[in-house]
């Protein structure tokens, strides 16, 4: 199956210790600094929004942001243009961007006190309605790629997935692992994959 | 294995109305066309801003970042969507909703598209359209099948056309209105979408239904063409018309429409709009972009002038049966309550729902029955929003909901009893707030967020003084509450300031050789009496300092008021020079090195840049019938060259043959915009003006272009090879070439 438009969030680890709008700031310096391996293009402010997409980082690949559905944080990564090779690939590509972003911002000086993403609890999204509505024949055939794929990146770590069960919300799944690496041995480890 | 999932088209095909199918499928190939260089840009912009696919802020490939200006590398640098305006760069998709009224299966498809095209957000605007943004342009064919499939088109919600029809939202339950208006604005909406006489204006067209004069309901003082229902009783009979209002609008040079018919009878006033359409077609200006709204048509002949011509064009209008069937169909037009109402009683109430209840609800005149209004901050609404209210509307009213200008959901026929349960079904939303068309519940226009032309940010200001008055809501003043703020990003006035208690429109000032963000202060203007009169522009203040300023004039209007005085009468009563000088000392702007917050805008740490306004689309292209006509014959050949590749010939042929009949009725529209599709009176005209006048004719090849028409009709259903359907399509490109040639030999004559 060719599956486009992926997406994967990481759950914030705990509470954000300050207001959400300090990313607005944070984003701006990735797009003056290029700080991530895409190009970036502006930064919007969703903070009134209930549970919305918080604050966004557009750009041209994919879109970033503090994401806030249902209540849980995280930092939400949204590929738009097609990626090419096996899904495997594809994933690793999604996830390494929202590692690479999470680090960077994990790391800011400007963020305290420093947030904190799981890189151990996210959830995979396909957000394409026409290939992938969220019906349980999408789930039987995407499954077994989404465990390969942590299987390699994760190199053998134990792993639960929870499907989305509203079926008019996108497909996706929520992975759950039983080890969790740091960011940068999580980047490592899928440079290998892409 | 790779399973087939198909396409949207696919899958949608017994949904959509055909003609509306082929419309989409004509948009997606003039996309592959200007994408191949085979449609001029100008064309395709003014084609796509006609199918609602708008510019969006940095399309130009430019953004200062705050630290220096950069260009934007898009994959796609070299193709452009319009002038100066990169394929790649993400743009906006407005979406029609007339008279504001969406169906629960039209709201969940909305939340679908938001996500699957946009950044997941439904923008509700102020005209009741909804706005979708960061789309790209390749993804706007499917998504315009999606919302097909659902009866929404978004077809001329953007370009130089008649723009989304609007009403007030309470039409139908409104306690003082003459008669439900909702039919009306459907008829209204249908029958000038994409009709003939509405394609060559030069500016936009706003149109606004109102049910009474009184309240501020449709807004038709500031409209292109307005309706506010009236009745009258003739013989012992009532009848229905309108009173009908032109030449309103906004904008930098801000108008109040005019009276042009008193009364207008229902089965009237369809073809009184077609007249109106046709005189500003014809009059209206269509170089000067700036002079190009039918306000300054009106002005510049006077509203009698005009009436004149409007009567005089209304005789001349062949009859259309749509005409009266269109009214008489508004007779079945069923807007009725899910349950029988009840009264609300006296059982426990949830905690809030009596401020709530004091604010967003409105007793309609059905008894037992209330409108409510749901506060939706700056009009944003995500897809989970969307999706529980589709079903809030289908548990507690119709399945229907309707979005108002003052950008938020109104639902309406909830039977009082059920008010403490739809309360409590709000909160898991966010969307109980109190305070519902309160002095905090704050409209904008997208400003410097998205737009090209914005020059402060009017969201962010809103965002900061809603947040601020929200938390205040409870101890202001009721005269206070009552107030309203209005906030555009420039002085074209998308956020309505000019009808506003309190107004703001964003500019700039230049303080120590820095741009500071200001806003200028628009005082007194009135919402009621379908906006009634504008503010007064009193200075320019900082940015920074805005909320300050709505304290101060919020707190002198709650001590100084005089008994039943309003804002307005507050304002014209102390005088501009007061209020003047009441603001006199905000306009200070302290140096850069003491106070950097006043050199960036709310919610953009970035220092202040005029750098990145772009040129606004909001005025369209300017090209005219035949521009479009040649551009449809080019599509037409490129069609019959994909068929010829793909060895249908007989295809081939007949699309060549259309294409020059296409290229020869735009030739025609130059001198008849009435021209018949027939091919026959196309061929026969055409001979008879353009080839026996020699006009058409080559310096150099004389006829012989004008002779491939002819052949072409007489014998294209005989091409009966590959070879003769190569030639016939050969032929074709050339006629067109000839075609275009001709209308600009035309266009340098004096």
């Amino acid at each position: 199956m060719e599956w486009q438009k992926l997406g994967v969030k990481l759950e914030l680890d705990g509470e954000l210790g300050f207001p959400i709008h300090e990313f607005i700031g944070e984003f701006h310096r990735f797009i003056q600094t290029d700080r991530l391996p895409i190009m970036l293009i502006d930064v919007h402010d969703y903070s009134h929004v209930h549970q919305g997409p918080g604050i966004l980082l557009v750009g041209d690949e994919a879109n970033l942001s503090i994401d806030q559905t249902d209540g849980r944080v995280g930092l939400h990564v949204a590929y738009k243009r097609p990626l090419g090779g096996t899904t495997g690939q594809k994933l690793a590509r999604v996830l390494r961007l929202a590692a690479q972003a999470a680090r960077a911002l994990e790391r800011s000086r400007h963020l305290k006190p420093a947030p904190a993403f799981r890189s151990d609890r996210f959830t995979v999204v396909v957000n394409d309605r026409l290939s992938a509505p969220n019906t349980e024949e999408t789930r039987a055939t995407f499954e077994p790629e989404l465990r390969a794929f942590v299987a390699e990146a994760y190199a053998g770590v134990e792993c639960a997935l929870e499907p989305e069960s509203d079926p008019r919300r996108l497909f996706g799944m929520r992975v759950a692992l039983s080890q969790r690496p740091t960011f940068d041995e999580l980047i490592k480890s899928l440079a290998t994959l892409q | 294995m790779v399973k087939m999932v198909g396409s949207w088209k696919e899958r949608l095909h017994d949904r959509m109305p055909a003609p509306l199918a082929e419309e989409i499928d004509v948009f997606e190939t003039q996309i592959e066309m200007r994408k191949q260089g085979k449609l001029d840009e100008k064309v395709f912009a003014e084609t796509r801003l006609r199918r609602g696919a708008y510019g969006q802020r940095y399309d130009n490939g430019q953004r200062h970042d705050g630290v220096r200006a950069r260009t934007l590398e898009f994959p796609s640098n070299d193709v452009h969507k319009g002038p100066d305006t990169k394929w790649d760069a993400p743009g906006m998709m407005r979406i029609k909703i007339p008279f504001g009224y969406l169906n629960a299966e039209q709201v969940e498809l909305l939340a679908d598209i938001s996500e699957e095209y946009a950044d997941g957000i439904s923008h509700i605007t102020t005209r009741q359209d909804i706005q979708l943004h960061f789309v790209n342009i390749e993804d706007t064919p499917d998504l315009m099948r999606r919302l097909a499939s659902v009866g929404i088109t978004t077809r001329e919600a953007c370009g130089n056309s008649i723009r989304n029809v609007t009403a007030c939202v309470r039409a139908g339950v409104c306690r003082g209105e003459s008669f439900d208006v909702s039919p009306y604005a459907h008829a209204v909406a249908h029958y000038l979408l994409g009709h003939p006489d509405v394609q060559d204006f030069g500016r936009k067209f706003k149109i606004a239904l109102s049910g009474c004069q009184h309240e501020a309901c449709g807004l038709t003082g500031l409209h292109d063409g307005g309706l506010i229902a009236k009745t009258r009783v003739v013989d012992g009979q009532q009848e229905r018309g309108f009173g009908v209002y032109i030449g309103g609008g906004l904008g930098a040079v801000p108008f109040q429409a005019k009276l042009l018919f008193e009364f207008v009878d229902e089965r009237e006033i369809l073809p009184t709009f077609q007249a109106i359409s046709r005189v500003y077609a014809r009059l209206g200006e269509k170089r000067n972009r700036a002079r190009a709204r039918v306000k300054f048509l009106v002005q510049k002949l006077g509203v009698e002038e005009f009436r004149r011509l409007v009567i005089e064009e209304r005789e001349s209008l062949p009859e259309d049966a749509r005409w009266t069937a269109m009214i008489d169909a508004t007779r079945e037009w069923a807007d009725d309550p899910l349950k029988p109402g009840a009264p609300l009683g006296e059982g426990n109430r949830p905690e809030g729902f009596e401020a709530w209840h004091r604010s967003n609800v409105y007793a309609q005149r059905q008894p037992n029955y209330s409108l409510v209004t749901l506060r939706v901050p700056l009009g944003d609404l995500t897809a989970t929003q969307m999706r529980q209210l589709a079903d809030l509307s289908r548990r507690f009213v119709n399945g229907s909901l309707r979005l108002s200008v003052e950008q938020n959901v109104v639902l309406r026929w909830v039977s009082n009893a059920d008010l403490p349960a739809l309360y409590q079904a709000l909160r898991p939303l966010g969307l109980e707030m109190p305070g519902a068309g309160s002095i905090a519940d704050i409209t904008a226009c997208p400003g410097t967020d998205t737009c090209k032309l914005g020059i402060a940010s009017s969201r962010g200001l809103a965002r900061e003084l809603s947040r601020r008055l929200t938390a205040q809501y409870d101890e202001l003043d009721s005269v206070v509450k009552e107030l309203k703020i209005k906030i555009s990003g420039c002085f074209n006035a998308c956020g309505q300031h000019h009808v506003a208690d309190i107004g703001f429109y964003g500019n700039s000032r230049t303080v120590g050789g820095y741009t500071v963000p200001h806003f200028q202060v628009v005082l007194g203007g009135q919402w009621n009496e379908n906006a009634g009169a504008y503010g007064l522009a009193i200075g320019a203040v900082p940015s920074r300092r805005i909320p300050e300023v709505v304290q101060l004039v919020a707190e002198r209007f709650r001590r100084e008021r005089e008994e039943g005085e309003s804002f307005q009468q507050y304002i014209r009563r102390i005088g501009k020079k007061e209020v003047k000088s009441m603001l006199d000392d905000l306009k200070s702007v302290p140096g850069y090195q003491a106070d950097r917050s006043f050199y960036s805008d709310w919610g953009d740490p970035r220092e202040f840049s005029l750098g990145d306004i772009g040129v606004g689309e909001c005025a369209g292209e300017v090209v005219s019938l035949t521009d479009f006509g040649l551009a449809d014959a080019e599509r037409e050949v490129f069609e019959a060259q994909v068929a010829l590749d793909e060895h249908q010939f007989r295809e081939a042929a007949e699309r060549a043959y259309r294409s020059m009949v296409e290229a020869a009725r735009g030739l025609i529209k130059t001198k008849n915009i009435d021209i018949s599709s027939d091919p026959e009176v196309i061929v026969s005209d055409f001979r008879r003006d353009f080839h026996e006048t020699g006009l058409f004719h080559d310096k150099y090849a004389g006829a012989k272009f004008a002779s491939y028409l002819f052949k072409a009709h007489r014998s294209w259903a005989e091409v009966s090879s590959e070879e003769s359907a190569h030639q016939l399509v050969e032929e074709a490109q050339l006629f067109i070439e000839a075609a275009h040639a001709c209308y600009q030999r035309m266009q340098q004559r004096p």
